[in-house]
């Protein structure tokens, strides 16, 4: 499929690069009808250009980041819109989110805020491992490429109508501007249709949803799933049972890395399964097995959103300047096996390099980056977006099924 | 589930440079009795904890610790350990939502955030390696994962393995 492709790749990636460099910028303006951010005319409806960059200029420069453009709208409106750049495509969370410095004047204000169900206003607090983010739950339709999820909630990080944060919430550093989150906003697509799922719906948990009173009293919030932020391509009249990202090979340090992100799995020509296989994931935890120096990491996991390989590895030295990444004197050929929950298990060829060596080069594309989990977090492996260079990664939903086989799972 | 081996496997015991700086050690001993949070505190702490966190505790009682498991109201499982004379040095946490870091952390949750800035490895792995604190935290679709510990304050004979 790639090699298909890469003609009319090379023409969005050229234009998205063209395009790119600004801010998500502007206001409000008017969108009527055609093409919108990131999806070129003439490229397969189900399909979106993302790329490998340096992220948007606020944010200070990232590395293996995959980022696309979408735009979002007032509900039922094509007049107030706006398209950001620089959404992080991210298969390890689920849900929408925009920072509101990126949003722009406006347009927060006329996507309604949801409520709790018992008259307060719904805020959001999301709990990554390197800090959190505090907003509002909004509504809002979202065109991504040619296609739209329509009324969906979103999160507005940083939205000045939220109240001061709870103290609940705060797990680690704030990462409501720009800067600290390394993006204008987050496309969640991973296999779970909603960001907290039952768990949030018969419970109220701090760190998740709050009902916020007239006073900016905040509580915890028990919310129904279809209530919760959701996965939006799920929302899709079309193709929602799944995505494929496809990027391709990269051998060395490189800029600019383009690739596509596709809709659907074995709905249209262009997203059929092939030659890949199928490794179901844990439907409670999305995670599944790596088998590595004899040693099996429970907890592993495909990530577009982790910039590196993240596995513990005491004879591999850390780097001295930056110890959350592996320097070995030259690049280390490895090999780890990846066991779905189903049994099917394929061996992979990878290679961690000098991080010292591999940063200083100022690419944004880092085929062999690789680090520790510290404290030998000997169950986690992380197979981040060097796994995704050079190959068609599959993420199939939960709850439907894509081409014969329940969701949720992951394929290559 | 099938096998969630969490935090096990090959502990090749990465040599701990003794930074075990006197001052720090008698800094976390002095933790304030009123503090809510455990690591680096006495051993009532996960008492404190497991109240706070609306969980059930059991103790388990090891040759060089205690492992004081709490279970939270939301399901996670969040384990202390504490020198059986001494100070709580771990904490791990294991769920699917991310626990009160600030209870667990202490006094030490603001070097995990000042620590926890600088780094470039997406928002599902984090990783701290520095002289007075270890952590690892891991949050990927419905998974929280994580633990911490203080070098300085490991008893002797006790492998980074065995915290889980």
């Amino acid at each position: 499929m790639r090699h298909a492709w890469t003609g009319l790749l090379l023409v969005i990636v050229g234009s998205l690069t063209a395009c790119g460099g600004g801010n998500s910028s502007g206001g409000v303006f008017n969108f009527g009808g055609g093409g919108n951010g990131g999806s070129g005319a003439g490229y397969g409806a189900n399909t979106l250009a993302v790329i490998v960059d340096g992220g948007p200029a606020a944010a200070g420069g990232t590395v293996n980041m995959l980022f696309t453009t979408v735009t979002i709208c007032a509900p039922h409106s094509t007049r107030n819109c706006q398209t950001i750049d620089h959404v992080q495509v991210d298969t390890g969370s689920t849900g929408f989110r925009v920072l509101a410095s990126a949003l722009g004047n406006g347009l927060a204000a006329q996507l309604p805020q949801a409520g709790d169900g018992i008259g307060n206003a719904l805020d959001e607090c999301v709990q990554f491992a390197d800090g959190y983010s505090w907003g509002t739950v909004r509504t809002a339709d979202l065109n991504i490429g040619s296609e739209t999820a329509a009324a969906v909630p979103i999160q507005v990080i940083g939205d000045a109508a939220a109240p001061a944060v709870p103290a609940s919430c705060v797990t680690g550093p704030q990462e409501n501007s720009v800067q600290s989150f390394g993006a204008n906003a987050i496309l969640g697509i991973g296999n779970f249709l909603s960001d907290c799922g039952m768990a949030c719906e018969t419970s109220a948990i701090a760190g998740t949803y709050y009902g916020c009173d007239s006073s900016a009293n905040c509580l915890p919030a028990a919310i129904p799933v279809a209530q919760q932020l959701q996965n939006p391509v799920s929302l899709f009249a079309a193709d929602y049972n799944g995505v494929i990202i496809s990027l391709p090979d990269v051998t060395a340090p490189s800029a600019n890395v383009g690739g596509t992100l596709i809709f659907g799995i074995g709905t249209q020509p262009d997203n059929a399964l092939g030659n890949a296989r199928i490794y179901t994931v844990d439907s409670n935890y999305g995670t599944l097995n790596t088998l590595y120096r004899g040693s099996q990491f429970g907890s592993s996991f495909l990530d577009a959103g982790s910039s590196g390989y993240f596995f513990t590895d005491n004879t591999i030295p850390t780097c001295a300047d930056q110890p959350a990444f592996y320097c070995p004197p030259s690049a280390l050929l490895l090999n780890a096996t990846i066991q779905g929950m189903n049994g099917a298990m394929t061996d992979i060829a990878f290679a961690a390099g000098n991080a010292d060596v591999d940063f200083a080069t100022n690419a944004e594309a880092l085929p062999n980056l690789a680090g520790p989990t510290a404290s030998n977090a000997a169950d986690v492996f992380d197979w981040g977006l060097p796994f995704f260079y050079g190959r068609d990664v599959y993420v199939a939903f939960e709850g439907g099924s894509a081409a014969g086989v329940a969701g949720p799972w992951v394929g290559f | 589930m099938l096998t969630r081996a969490r935090w096990g496997a090959a502990d090749a015991g990465r040599s701990w440079r003794a930074a075990a700086l006197g001052a720090l050690i008698a800094c976390a001993l002095a933790a304030p009795e009123t503090a809510r949070a455990a690591l680096g505190e006495n051993v009532a702490s996960p008492a404190r904890d497991h109240e706070a966190l609306r969980g059930t505790l059991a103790v388990t009682p090891m040759q060089r610790y205690d492992v004081h498991e709490i279970v939270t109201a939301s399901g996670v499982t969040v384990r202390e350990y504490a020198a059986h004379t001494g100070p709580v040095f771990a904490v791990t946490w294991s769920g699917t939502q991310v626990p009160d870091l600030k209870l667990l952390l202490g006094t030490y949750f603001d070097r995990y955030v000042s620590l926890a800035k600088t780094h470039r490895t997406g928002h599902h792995v984090l990783s701290i390696e520095s002289p007075d604190l270890v952590m690892t935290a891991v949050r990927f679709q419905r998974t929280a994962t994580g633990r911490a510990y203080v070098p300085a304050l490991l008893p002797s004979g006790v492998s980074r393995g065995e915290l889980r």
